[in-house]
């Protein structure tokens, strides 16, 4: 018979420290943002602000810090467009994600509707 | 000696759908339900053959490049966070289609013009991963 645990909080034995997933890790971060317009999460973990520095660059701030910079991040963005864009790390902060979405020969930073981007790592 | 609770199932008291876990070096707490990926694929969009998933039902080959990723259990809203990776080439979200609850669309191509044009093309290893709220 399948058993089932309700409880509202899971740490390690010691009382303090997290718990371990048996060969699973959880992201500790990820966004959905609308880059155009007034930029602003569509849907979030972990992310509390957005810096809009120009055309297709934006820094993301988490909530929760990172342990270090050395998470890995992954992005897509909706810029199937005719000329080839993506998205990509400027650079990785414990407190924030500094990404560009960018478009053509040039790599010239644009605005798209849909930035995604999610973070896995230790958090501090 | 660590301690391991063996269980098949994990829900939370005042609210099903939400357990709390503590940060690795101890300063925050998050929801481990956010956390968790709610689906991912492996694709081979060459030969429309899923090598791996999670709570994918199939794969649809709509054209050269364009694929979608058909739920199991729907996704909440249309907000989710959707990435991917294909084998040498570019990955991208689908621009033309509203993203639905119960699928979503993705689009593979390469750079056949040197101002940058592109060309859809189907791949044999398109990774998809994709974060949010399940319904």
């Amino acid at each position: 018979m399948p058993s089932q645990l309700n409880v509202d909080t899971l740490v390690a034995a010691n009382g303090t420290d997290p718990v371990t997933l048996t060969k699973q890790a959880a992201t500790k971060a990820f966004a959905n943002m609308n880059g155009t317009g007034t930029i602003a999460f569509r849907d979030s973990l972990n992310a509390s602000s957005l810096t809009d520095h120009s055309a297709g660059i934006y820094t993301t701030s988490w909530t929760n810090s990172f342990a270090d910079t050395e998470y890995a991040t992954t992005t897509a963005t909706n810029l199937d467009q005719a000329y080839a864009g993506d998205m990509c790390i400027v650079t990785q902060a414990t407190g924030s994600l500094k990404h560009k979405t960018y478009y053509g020969a040039s790599h010239a930073g644009t605005d798209a509707s849909i930035n995604c981007h999610t973070n896995f790592g230790d958090l501090a | 000696m660590a301690s391991i609770l063996k269980v098949d199932e994990l829900r939370g008291i005042v609210s099903a759908g939400d357990i709390t876990v503590t940060s690795e070096g101890g300063s925050a707490t998050m929801q481990l339900q956010q956390g968790m990926a709610k689906a991912w694929v492996q694709y081979n969009h060459s030969s429309n053959v899923v090598n791996g998933s999670f709570n994918t039902t199939s794969m649809t080959d709509v054209s050269t490049g364009v694929m979608e990723q058909n739920f199991s259990s729907s996704m909440a809203d249309g907000d989710y966070a959707a990435v991917g990776i294909r084998r040498s080439y570019q990955f991208a979200q689908h621009n033309s289609d509203v993203v639905q609850t119960g699928k979503f669309k993705g689009y593979t191509y390469y750079v056949s013009g040197t101002s940058g044009q592109t060309t859809a093309q189907d791949s044999t290893y398109t990774h998809i991963l994709i974060h949010g709220d399940l319904a």
